[in-house]
């Protein structure tokens, strides 16, 4: 298996940021990495595990991830606009004050995750679920969340994070 | 706005939500083929990665983060201010209170936090002492003497990136992230009122802009505009502080 995004971190300078664009990342393992502060544009990780990596105050635009694992992940501070997160298990990562930007996380799932502080924003939930994950003042507006065939707009909340506890309990 | 919260409900027939298609019940995880985890390359490979990696660790030394105080006090001097600030005081401030270690978020954050305080704006800079209160810093301002609590804001350069061929003509523009910046930052000013050793009203809360990534220095107005208009929508334009603007 080849670990094409690990590369591009290896081959970086001692103090330079990972800045990386239009690339596919295909079935790979990222593990062990601190990343902080990278800019990461058009990306598409299909299939990654991403295991006890930092990426704390990270800019993603435009990134998709599909079917990857997210474990003991820090995504804290960073900035993700127009993301789609698709089939995707987001397990003990921290998310805190993460801010998300016109995206979809649709039929994912969140274990035990910290997203307190985070903020929402023209962001759609499809079937997407919260397992014992810290929700407290994450912020909200203008969000779809989808559960079933139901659609619920929420113009605007500063405590979204009780939404989608109650959205996660209602089976 | 803030802490204000509307609802509606509508209900939708057959949209994203629909289970009509029962390959969509269940989301679906990366599972890697049984195949791939008996093969004794896949463990191998990634071992070797692993040794690989620890030889290229990214975690922030104390070195480094000496040299980052180092050319901090290199600026300040070329500013023109007179810097009063200790490497201690600088290795504490660039330690991420979460995890007890150094690293690269901190560092900025430090960088912008005493460029405050050799500026004169604000002194005694720490990290709050309640971790609850995640809020950069909290210091006293210096004219009078009244608890402030900062958070400091990188503005991003995605030019950065098409220097390297990348196209970022899908990106937003640094405007509307400046906007977006300036109209969130309202929502955080109220969150973390309330809680013990917290700010006791937004006033309280200073937003740092820092434009140090920013190129074009010709944009920097547009972007400070961008930033005010975006506080103005969401209705609190006080406790904005550029930095690096000139």
């Amino acid at each position: 298996m080849e670990n094409k995004f690990e590369r591009f971190i290896e081959n970086l300078e001692e103090e330079e940021t990972l800045k990386l664009g239009d690339q596919i990342f295909l079935n790979e393992m990222i593990l062990d990495e601190s990343i902080q502060c990278s800019i990461l544009g058009t990306l598409t990780f299909f299939e990654v595990d991403f295991k006890r990596v930092d990426f704390t105050g990270s800019t993603f635009v435009n990134c998709e991830f599909k079917n990857c694992r997210f474990k003991d992940v820090i995504l804290r501070k960073c900035e993700f606009w127009n993301p789609t997160f698709e089939n995707c298990q987001i397990e003990r990562s921290n998310l805190t004050r993460a801010n998300f930007h016109k995206g979809t996380f649709r039929n994912c799932i969140f274990i035990k995750a910290n997203l307190t502080a985070s903020n929402f924003s023209d962001f759609e939930f499809i079937k997407t679920t919260f397992n014992n994950s810290d929700l407290d003042l994450i912020g909200a507006r203008s969000i779809k969340v989808w559960k079933l065939n139901q659609c619920t707009e929420i113009e605007e909340s500063s405590n979204f994070g009780n939404f989608l506890e109650n959205m996660s309990c209602d089976d | 706005m803030v802490g204000q919260q509307a609802l509606v409900i509508v209900v939708v027939q057959g949209g994203p939500g629909d289970d009509s298609n029962p390959n969509s019940n269940t989301p679906c995880f990366n599972i890697k083929s049984l195949d791939q985890f008996q093969n004794s390359n896949y463990f191998n490979q990634a071992q070797k990665n692993k040794k690989k990696k620890k030889k290229n660790s990214r975690q922030v030394s104390q070195k480094r983060v000496i040299k980052a105080y180092q050319d901090f006090l290199l600026k300040m001097n070329k500013k023109g201010y007179e810097v009063n600030i200790f490497e201690d005081i600088f290795l504490e401030l660039s330690t991420n209170s979460q995890t007890g270690k150094f690293d690269e978020k901190s560092i900025f954050e430090a960088e912008g936090g005493l460029e405050l305080e050799a500026k004169g704006i604000v002194n005694n800079l720490r990290r709050p002492d309640n971790p609850k209160v995640d809020l950069d810093f909290v210091a006293k301002r210096a004219d009078f003497e009244e608890t402030i609590f900062i958070d400091h804001k990188r503005m991003i350069d995605f030019r950065s990136l098409s220097d390297k061929g990348i196209d970022i003509s899908g990106f937003p523009s640094h405007e509307s992230v400046a906007f977006n910046m300036g109209k969130d930052s309202v929502d955080q000013k109220g969150k973390f009122i309330g809680t013990n050793q917290s700010p006791a009203s937004m006033a309280e809360v200073v937003h740092l802009y820092n434009f140090k990534n920013i190129r074009n220095r010709t944009e920097i107005p547009v972007l400070m505009q961008a930033v005010l208009n975006g506080a103005e929508q969401a209705a609190y334009m006080n406790g904005i502080i550029f930095l690096n603007y000139e």
